[in-house]
């Protein structure tokens, strides 16, 4: 089988692999370039656990054909903070106890980044419509929301 | 292998002329959000994928000479985000808002909605009553126009054929007093198919009361998305009233022929969500405003 | 129309497995630098076990939580702690945690009397030192005992399993099933449309009775998660066959609850001790999913007056509910 090379930006480098001209985003994100930050949950665009931004835009890696990021800024979970220094919407759902079992924050924390990117001071029925695309099924959304309208309020101090 | 190429066009001119060389092998995929899990699953096969998606001539939302005109790449979130089709489209902006998730809507393209034909997308359900016409680009270099009335066949098939054919614009007239609305009912409050879909486009006439034209379409009540040719010509019998709302909702009922679901709910139910819903979107229809001449907003029955 | 009702709903759920043994051992280790490494079969599935053994650990031994590492779940190297199931880990897995931790405390109490030249019981461990409780000004710092230990050759080591009281159940169902319980009542308001069947859940009140809140962050998210997965159960989750296939088995159509389907949740914690468990804590982690659906389902028939046998409640099944009742003598209900 023919690869075929892929160059786009990921968290603010250029990068080029070499790919599966079938590959989805999230095979080249988790299998050729080792970041497993994005989680695969329903592998057909329902659960949104492999949310990473595309020019800034949630998307469901799993059934974006990775050919098609050609060109594209991708943003994964790992390229928004360290351990060290986290970014404020990470601190946010540490402090507030938005992470439980840890499966739909990476995706739960980039699609709120992306939304606190347009909208700074949101209301719960906008964070609702924001993350709608991102299930949880263990936390019961209610520390994740505190969490959103936290690192607004922190991002905003900033 | 789902599919062995995957290229990605400069030009529309570059997008036919691959088509033309695979012959039937090569197919246009725009978002991808329901053509990538169909290959996977082997309901399409497909050699050569054709990305048409990032193409700025396919991606606009604009009005010329009372019409509106829509680049099929247009995405749901950038519908859903539109002014102009808020004020004046309001059912085409639901639409676009209630598709899948934020997420889907990124990606996904009303163009790719309306190629991909399932039973009730929203947006096509809202373009049906809008009475919307699609140009598509042939790859002998010719062009054609096709009613939406004309263009679904069956679930998943439309008349236009992504191996050789490319949906280039959605556009619809704009209507004097023009009110419209989305009905929308799913299993959940997101990410969700509809159990039924009314999209509800009216064009009234205030002085005397009653609607110049009334356009129903409903889904999924039959393979295609339906127009509820009965429930619109009682519309306009007579001047608007509770009772012309409710007789028309008993003709959009008497008309739907929903199938028994064990997903979507039996025949029986669905047939009574046709009658709730057909009324209450008309009302909310009716309280909004939009299209063209549009002075004194909302008018009661 | 839309109509509005309340419903409230009771549990008691008997902690761990039903009248067996199931226990759960821990190694517990304090290093010379004065860390700590509990090692446990318990494995963190996300209710925080983890978190929540370490707490129990550092409470014990009087030392810092960030002290503390816990290695879990490996079976090349940790003891068994059993199954993550039951809502036992905390009690009983917490039990075997503390009581390794108290094992190995026993050696630097011994190494510390030895030392402060006091009888053992006089002494208290606390912030890193060792002092007589009836003299504070005697006293030793955990890191020179460490370092005793270290030159005479002794490793504080603890070992500590934990194995529930309880009596297996005779023919006629009778016996100790479970050595304790939790308890919860939860409160739901919902609003159902009555011409499309529809039901909103406007308000969760939830209290759970958790012996003690070794993290109350964490059981209040337990609670939270719980009763949306309650709500799930309630309103929309359901595995259809055709033909003895499941026809729903991905995401699309097994539907759980997203973000705009449920309320915010407000969790109530009571803390009633539980004398066996470790500072007196039991579980929380079905109880929280067991009374939202009757809670729902009473909220509905206090809204309606119907009753429903059956989960999940649609909006199918509330439409043809309502259309039976109409059709009887309205007078005849019971609401």
């Amino acid at each position: 089988m023919k690869l075929e090379v892929l160059q786009f930006e990921l968290n603010a480098r250029k990068v080029s692999v070499r790919v599966k001209p079938d590959a989805t985003l999230l095979d080249v994100l988790r299998e050729d370039l080792d970041l497993t930050g994005a989680k695969r949950g329903c592998g057909e665009g329902e659960c949104g656990a492999c949310t990473v931004l595309i020019d800034g835009m949630p998307v469901d890696s799993c059934i974006y054909p990775a050919l098609k990021a050609a060109g594209k800024n991708i943003e994964t979970i790992e390229g928004l903070g360290t351990e060290d220094n986290l970014h404020p919407v990470q601190k946010a759902f540490l402090d507030e106890g938005a992470v439980q079992c840890g499966f739909c924050t990476p995706g739960m924390i980039l699609t709120t980044t992306a939304l606190l990117a347009k909208n700074q001071s949101p209301s719960e029925e906008e964070v609702k419509v924001a993350l709608s695309g991102n299930l949880c099924r263990c936390t019961g959304y209610t520390k994740i929301i505190n969490a959103v309208k936290v690192a607004a309020r922190n991002i905003n101090k900033l | 292998m789902y599919w062995e190429k995957y290229l990605k066009v400069k030009t529309l001119h570059e997008a036919m002329e691959i088509l033309k060389l695979y012959q039937g092998k090569a197919r246009l995929i725009a978002g991808g959000t329901d053509l990538v899990l169909q290959l996977r699953e082997k309901k399409k096969r497909v050699s050569v994928l054709v990305d048409i998606s990032d193409l700025p001539e396919l991606q606009y939302i604009k009005e010329e000479h009372g019409q509106i005109k829509i680049g099929a790449m247009t995405t749901h979130s950038q519908l859903a985000a539109s002014p102009l089709l808020w004020e004046k489209v309001i059912v085409l902006a639901q639409a676009a808002s209630s598709v899948g998730s934020p997420q889907i809507r990124n990606v996904g393209t009303v163009g790719g909605n309306i190629v991909n034909a399932q039973p009730a997308a929203d947006t096509v359900v809202a373009l049906m009553a809008l009475d919307a016409k699609v140009v598509v680009f042939n790859n002998d270099g010719g062009e054609e126009k096709i009613p939406f009335s004309e263009l679904f066949l069956g679930v998943g098939e439309s008349k236009i054929d992504p191996t050789s054919q490319l949906l280039k614009e959605i556009s619809f007239s704009l209507l004097p007093e023009m009110r419209s609305s989305l009905g929308r009912l799913a299993r959940r409050k997101a990410l969700a198919l509809p159990i039924l879909n009314i999209g509800i486009v009216l064009s009234v006439n205030k002085k005397e009361n009653r609607l110049h034209e009334a356009r129903i379409c409903v889904a999924p009540v039959a393979p295609v998305p339906m127009r509820m040719k009965e429930a619109e010509k009682t519309l306009l019998s007579r001047k608007l009233s509770d009772e012309l709302l409710i007789s028309a909702s008993k003709a959009a009922f008497d008309a739907a022929d929903p199938r028994n679901s064990k997903l979507r709910g039996n025949t029986a139910y669905r047939k009574e969500l046709v009658r709730v819903m057909t009324y209450r979107t008309l009302k909310t229809a009716l309280a909004t405003r939009g299209g063209v001449g549009d002075e004194a907003g909302s008018i009661t029955v | 129309m839309k109509k509005r009702g309340c419903g409230i709903g009771s549990m008691w759920y008997g902690i761990g497995n039903t009248g067996l043994p199931n226990p759960s051992g821990a190694f517990v280790q304090v290093l010379d630098d004065c860390t700590v490494i509990i090692h446990t079969g318990c494995a963190d599935i996300g209710q925080g076990s983890t978190t929540v053994l370490a707490q129990i650990a550092a409470e014990e031994l009087g030392v810092n939580f960030n002290d503390i590492s816990v290695i879990c779940a490996d079976t090349g190297v940790t003891p068994d702690a059993g199954k993550t199931s039951a809502s036992r880990q905390t009690y009983i897995s917490g039990n075997a945690v503390r009581k390794a931790a108290q094992s190995a405390k026993e050696t630097i109490f011994k190494k510390g009397a030895e030392l402060l030249q006091v009888p053992e019981e006089e002494l208290i461990l606390k912030n890193y030192q060792l002092n007589s409780l009836k003299n504070y000004n005697i006293q030793i710092s955990l890191k020179e005992i460490m370092a005793k230990c270290r030159e005479d050759g002794t490793l504080v080591i603890g070992h500590g399993w934990f194995n529930p009281q309880t009596k297996g159940l005779d023919k006629r169902g009778q016996g100790i099933p479970y050595a304790t319980y939790a308890f919860a009542t939860q409160w739901v308001e919902v609003e159902v449309d009555t011409e499309t069947g529809e039901i909103d859940i406007l308000n969760v009140v939830a209290a759970h009775d958790v012996g003690k809140a070794v993290n109350p962050m964490a059981v209040e998210g337990q609670i939270e998660g719980g009763s949306v997965m309650g709500a799930g159960y309630a309103l929309m989750e359901e595995i259809i066959l055709d033909d003895g296939k499941i026809i729903n088995s991905s995401f699309s159509n097994y539907l759980i609850p997203t973000i705009k389907d449920v309320p915010c949740v407000n969790s109530i914690i009571v803390e009633e001790e539980e004398v066996t468990g470790p500072f007196g804590a039991k579980g929380v982690g079905e109880p929280a999913l067991i009374p939202t659906a009757t809670a729902i389902a009473n909220a509905i028939s206090n809204a309606l007056g119907i009753r429903f046998y059956e989960l999940p409640i649609t909006p199918e099944k509330i439409l043809n509910s309502l259309k039976t009742a109409n059709n009887t003598n309205k007078n005849q209900r019971d609401f």
